[in-house]
């Protein structure tokens, strides 16, 4: 083992000393024990610097031992597994574990981008902001100047970098609900959850490392004759054994929404090199909590002085964890800079695992008899009233030169003590982990004698306990959560179950520092970090005031302090406390800005869940499988997967529509409509109800009858159309297109629940229920009366609209004379789980004609060809005089649209109407193209309308297209011009009615 | 947000759909005033504390339900089923 | 009678999927799916609804007891999924006929659903489990006791889950969208591993 590594380490800590653990941190490969971070890992093996910092490339080692890390952000693992950012003190060791440093170049060691750091004052607080304005040289073009010079500072600055491969794991999403969700599994977060859990609550505990305990792992303290981690142990065993308890370690609270919404993130595999077979690499959990316990902890603050990035810097409490809970020493030559006494305690646990304390400064004026006797028992120098002016080392430290602190004008005098030392803890204070309790808004209101701030009034329903409500200390802390589970379960109805409160006998430490978060020295020399992930000085803090951005919010954007990956956990009561002297106010009176979700960085893969890939449903017609095997071209119409074309080999698209559609002209043709919106309306009032949803007349509509029908919306535009069907007295079927189907169904049902409820109408969604076939051209009557039995397939017996029921090859069918194409058309219903069979036996029954299946393409040809209006025309913008359908909206009854398509602006003249259009130079027309009258396609001149729908018409030889004209109607016969600056195209086109096909329909009615 | 949906219990905002200001009513199919109409389906009062919302539930039993919420806070006041089976359509 | 084609036939490969089962501790979970011989929604109109109720009572002989109770006997399973809406699975192809007679009567509403839902049948310990993945409702048995039924959405599409016991679960899911919710359900339950079986009793 190596020299930080301490022989025999505590085994109550969190690492299993007999199992070693191979791991390569840039190449070189190291060894860690089970339960290692990192982190620790690191540290054991004498590496203390882990990467170079933001923006100016400074050296920088680990300062934590948590979440608040700032400093020590490697990239994980390789290849597609590759994430960067992740902070050492986070990565639970595993065998095979491979990290490296980011943000140096070539190398850690040498760094070139290092030079930043002479060009210090030019990359201050709002670099970006007064740069890439620019300043006003070479000849007004600064700001294409700048971006050149953008592209190598971006380089420079940053962090980490993204994987370009795909991602090779899983995530999962979870849904969980309780009475109690209790946030860490600390001491308070233990006791809180056992109380609750006794008194029969649901319970949910989430723990963010791996093992429970919080700081009861490897402390001195005693609860009920136990030592406090054995405790720790018996209370989570207790909570496993639980029905009503769930426990989620490696588990971390990110945000809490309204209505007691918490979102946390499990690391389920994060652990291991890579994922167990069909194992989450993370499982992102929405908990829905009756009520919520949070016991988050508290972070510790650095003192912000000259040099206080250096590697072998550290976080007092920091030190000790690793020292009593990983067995390692981070330094050999131990130094302590404190304005407060927690850090003396951490000390003497270090000690006692064999640390030379060397010196403890503490920057307070006076210090008590017994914390003069702690550090005494260690043997350390104390220096009280003295302060750090400035550090020294080459990369790591190795010295520190200390002065007389000045209270009143917070200077350090010129250093009178130069200290030799590999590793210098520092404690600011403690600021409580409120962040949670602030998400929803709650504001944190400022202790004077903690020097932090607490969790404000809370807006919804949670209790604060242990340290992140301030209260210090392991009995103080028990009996906080104590109360807070008895006034959660309280809340909630349920009544807590009596507890005996346990005996705790624990050193009594006060954690409240004296007021000082700066040293500052006379000449300013060196750099004084607040924000160690950023780079933000406390002169910068300080430009930002005399540059006007006094406000929190404005300092936080300004300078960018506290927007890192660490959110500024270490470093944004410091950079406030710097601001309000700086405005010379009180901190509480500058204000903090909210923290925002989530806690800690989340992997996108997390938040997309499950959904990878697949970012919505898709839905199937019944003959979905038979469209793939003969080669049909699927294409996304909403969630419907739908045949686009069936492709014979060697036929483009165009083709093979073309084909399609020209088959269905010459002989007959068969197309899927299963997708079709089918709503069954039932009821006594059904056809009063029908007449009020539709804009011409259906009280007359006699069964066994069809009839197309124009939606409009309340304010008077066209909203959907299609046909409904009247199958008995009280009893229709309605058809919506396909993509309104849904919307259609929402508008319908709140008519009847919010505009007319006193109407008797059932609505029921039968989309799935029937399957859908349109036969289509002269001959698919003569091939329905192949197949067809029970209903009379002539003219007469079954006229145009006419609705019938009927049976082809033991298959109950409704068939209804429809034509969507103007050809002689049918359109076959069957129940859904009987499509394919019919669509077999109508194949076999067509064979005798050619019968030729037909796509979304031919379909919308055969359409355009007609003049008949779809979804592109039907675009929300339109009314139904736009579209020539003027005549089916009723003077004479009153429906939803009624009044308002009476509106002047909706009938005014120069509105765009929809047209055909021919192409007369044989190009093609693509949809969207604007129309012009100039023929100049490089100053086509005015928009006039576009096109909504294109094709090639097979029936007219031609490309056609159908589009909306400014007062189409009378142009008729004018030669205009397409235009598609986007595609390059510009073409010649005659202004045609839109039925170019057939215009007296009387193929349908034949 | 937490919607408690009179039929189904309290569901998660996600199964449900906005659908509108629960304070207006539609003028009468015989009313063939313009300005009623348009006051109708364009004017809308935004209210910074307790509003009335129709809310679909879509991804539930479908019914509609008038919600009183605050808009500062999201707190939701009270859930009532509209429709031919509203309790407040007794008479 | 030309027989029913689901969109999952096929797709459900009986025997194990996912997680490895050990011969010591077999896939406690199983997945089946099938159509239902018939499946109607009865809609109750306001003012006459209580008949409908002693209607569908006496034909089923089932009692409603109200709210999402959902009782089932060997003929007929009824759950209610709205405030005046039953879906009804019988086990005889010609119940339609006879729902569509006695209701009608009553003036309700009977719409044939036969066709639109394909049924999955889950269960196992960790049907919850799987099924919390996808669906935000609480599964726990004080929140959705043994025979009631829920309205819900997995991925912005609903459907109706029926807690056919402590531990198994029916998923009424719309048969366009069967593949779809079935493509998720496969991927939810290989994390635990499953066996795909005929029939769940």
């Amino acid at each position: 083992m190596s020299g930080y590594r301490i022989s025999s380490p505590d085994a109550e800590g969190r690492i299993n000393p007999t199992k070693l653990l191979n791991f390569t941190f840039n190449g070189r490969t190291y060894s860690g024990l089970e339960g290692d971070t990192l982190a620790s890992a690191l540290l054991a093996n004498g590496v203390g610097v882990l990467g170079r910092s933001f923006k100016y490339h400074r050296p920088r080692g680990i300062f934590s031992a948590g979440s608040e890390e700032p400093n020590a952000l490697v990239t994980l693992r390789q290849g597609g597994r590759s994430e960067p950012n992740v902070k050492a003190t986070e990565i639970e060791l595993f065998d095979g574990l491979i990290a490296k440093s980011q943000n140096c170049w070539p190398s850690l060691k040498f760094d070139l981008m290092a030079i930043n750091q002479l060009a210090g004052n030019a990359l201050s607080a709002g670099f970006y902001y007064k740069t890439f304005m620019g300043p006003n040289v070479f000849f007004n073009r600064t700001t294409e100047v700048w971006w050149q010079f953008e592209k190598i500072i971006r380089r420079a600055a940053g962090l980490g970098k993204a994987s370009l491969e795909a991602d090779p794991d899983i995530y999962e999403r979870m849904h969980a609900w309780c009475d109690v969700l209790v946030v860490g599994g600390g001491p308070a977060g233990l006791i809180a959850g056992e109380r609750a859990a006794d008194s029969g609550a649901k319970v949910i505990l989430c723990e963010q490392m791996a093992k429970t305990g919080g700081s009861l792992v490897g402390s001195k303290d005693i609860i009920d004759d136990m030592a406090g981690n054995e405790w720790a142990k018996a209370c989570i065993d207790r909570l496993r054994d639980h029905e009503n308890v769930r426990i989620l370690t490696r588990t971390t609270v990110q945000s809490y929404y309204d209505d007691n919404l918490l979102h946390a993130i499990e690391h389920v595999a994060d652990h291991k090199i890579k994922p167990d077979a069909f194992e989450p690499r993370q499982r992102s959990w929405k908990i829905r909590a009756k009520s919520v316990i949070i016991a988050t902890g508290a972070f510790e603050r650095p003192l912000v002085f000259s040099g206080n990035d250096r590697p072998g810097i550290m976080l007092a409490d920091a030190a000790r964890r690793y020292a009593v809970e990983y067995g390692v020493l981070p330094g050999k030559l131990i130094s302590i800079f404190t304005n407060n006494d927690t850090a003396y305690h951490a000390a003497r646990a270090m000690a006692d695992c064999g640390a030379n304390i060397k010196t403890i400064i503490d920057v307070r004026q006076q210090v008590s008899g017994e914390i003069r006797a702690v550090a005494a028992s260690m043997g350390a120098e104390l220096l009280v009233g003295d302060a750090i002016s400035r550090t020294s080392g080459l990369q790591k430290i190795s010295a520190i030169h200390v002065g007389h602190f000045n209270a009143d004008s917070k200077l350090v005098a010129p250093s009178t003590h130069r200290i030799e030392t590999d590793c210098l803890l520092v404690s600011g204070g403690w600021s409580p982990a409120i962040h949670l309790t602030s998400q929803f808004g709650g504001t944190p209101i400022w202790d004077k004698e903690l020097q932090a701030f607490l969790p404000g009034k809370p807006l919804q329903n949670w209790h604060g306990a242990g340290a992140m409500a301030g209260k210090f200390g392991l009995a103080n802390t028990l009996l906080s959560a104590n109360d807070a589970a008895k006034s959660a379960l309280k809340s909630i109805g349920i009544k807590p179950k009596k507890l005996k409160p346990p005996l705790v006998i624990s050193e009594d430490v006060s954690v409240q520092p004296a007021p000082i978060y700066e040293i500052r020295r006379k000449i300013k020399k060196g750099k004084s970090f607040v924000d160690l992930q950023h780079d933000v000085t406390s002169e910068d803090v300080r430009l930002a005031h005399r540059e006007g951005f006094i406000s929190v919010e404005h300092l936080k954007r300004y300078t960018t302090l506290g927007m890192a990956t660490d959110q500024g956990k270490t470093s944004n009561v410091t950079g406030l406390a710097i601001m309000a002297e700086a405005r010379g106010e009180a901190i509480e009176d500058v204000g903090t800005t909210r923290f925002r979700p989530p806690f800690t960085p989340v992997a996108l893969g997390a938040i997309a869940g499950e959904s990878y890939g697949d970012l919505k449903p898709y839905r199937l017609s019944p003959m979905n499988d038979w469209h793939i095997t003969r080669g049909a071209n699927m294409y996304a119409n909403g969630l419907w997967m739908r045949p686009e074309t069936y492709n014979r080999s060697g036929e483009t698209v165009e083709q093979a529509y073309i084909r399609e559609a020209g088959a269905v002209r010459k002989s007959v043709g068969l197309v899927d409509v299963s997708t079709l919106g089918k709503i069954d309306v039932q009821g006594p009032d059904a056809g009063e109800f029908l007449n009020r949803i539709y804009s011409n007349g259906f009280a007359k509509l006699p069964i066994g009858k069809a009839r197309y029908g124009l939606m409009l919306r309340e304010d008077g535009f066209l909203f959907d159309d299609g046909t409904t069907w009247r199958l008995e007295e009280n009893h229709y079927l309605m058809t919506t297109t396909t993509a309104n189907a849904g919307p259609v169904m929402e508008h319908l049902e709140y008519i009847l629940d919010v505009v007319w409820p006193e109407l008797k109408v059932s609505l029921v969604s039968v989309t799935d229920q029937w399957a859908g076939i349109a036969l289509a051209g002269p001959n698919s009557r003569k091939t329905l009366e192949a197949c067809v039995r029970g209903t009379d397939m002539g003219d007469k017996a079954f006229p145009f609209m006419g609705v019938r029921d009927g049976e082809i090859a033991d298959i109950p069918v409704k068939i209804a004379r429809l034509s969507f194409s103007g050809e002689m058309a049918f359109e076959v219903f069957c129940g859904a789980m009987h499509g394919q069979a019919l669509w077999d036996v109508l194949m076999e029954a067509g064979k005798a004609f050619d019968i030729t299946p037909y796509g979304l393409e031919a379909l919308s040809t055969l359409r355009i060809e007609k003049g008949h209006v779809a979804g592109p025309e039907l675009n929300g913008r339109t009314n139904a005089n736009d579209l020539g359908l003027g005549g089916m909206v009723s003077t004479k009854k009153p429906f939803i649209g009624s009044v308002l398509v009476r509106r002047e602006a909706l009938n005014e003249e120069g509105r765009e109407q929809l047209v055909g259009l021919r192409s007369l130079d044989g190009q093609k027309i693509s949809g969207g193209s604007h129309i012009v009258a100039s023929a100049d396609q490089v100053q086509p001149g005015e928009s006039l309308g576009h096109v909504t729908s294109a094709c090639f018409s097979p029936e007219l030889n031609c490309y056609i297209s159908l589009g909306l004209l400014k007062n189409g109607r009378a142009r008729i016969g004018e030669k205009l011009h397409v235009t598609s600056p986007v595609r390059g195209t510009h073409g010649a086109v005659e202004i045609v009615s839109p039925h170019m096909v057939d215009p007296d329909g009387r193929r349908m009615y034949g | 947000m937490l919607i408690d949906c009179p039929w189904c219990g309290p569901r998660s905002v996600e199964e449900f759909t906005y659908r509108g200001d629960g304070t207006l009513k539609r003028p009468a199919l015989s009313d063939r005033s313009i300005d009623a109409a348009n006051a109708y389906v364009y004017d809308r009062e935004n209210p910074a504390g307790d509003h009335m919302e129709i809310w679909h539930h879509g991804n539930g039993c479908r019914s509609h339900i008038l919600v009183k919420r605050n808009t500062l806070t999201h707190k939701i006041l009270s859930c009532e089923l509209l429709g031919p089976y509203s309790a407040g359509r007794k008479k | 009678m030309v027989e029913k084609t689901s969109p999952l036939d096929g797709l459900l490969k009986s025997g194990h999927h996912g997680r490895p089962a050990n011969s010591d501790a077999p896939a406690d979970l199983k997945i089946s799916h099938r159509t239902c011989e018939s499946l109607v929604q009865v809609t109750a109109w306001p003012k006459t609804g209580k008949g409908i109720v002693t209607t569908l009572e006496k034909m089923t002989h089932l009692s409603l007891e109200g709210g999402n109770s959902s009782p089932a006997n060997e003929d007929f399973t009824i759950m209610p999924t709205g405030p005046g809406k039953y879906l009804i699975e019988a086990q005889s192809g010609d119940a339609i006929g006879q729902f569509q007679k006695k209701v009608l009567a009553e003036k309700g509403a009977v719409t044939d659903l036969t066709h639109a839902r394909v049924v999955i049948r889950i269960s196992g310990d960790q049907a919850m489990w799987v099924l919390a993945k996808g669906i935000a409702i609480d599964f726990s048995l004080q929140a959705f006791p043994v025979a009631t039924s829920r309205n819900s959405a997995h991925h912005q599409i609903g459907l109706t889950i029926r807690r056919v016991n402590e531990n198994a679960f029916d998923l009424f899911v719309f048969t366009s969208l069967a593949r779809s919710f079935w493509h998720w359900l496969d991927r939810a339950a290989k994390e635990v591993g499953y066996e795909i079986v005929r029939e769940i009793k």
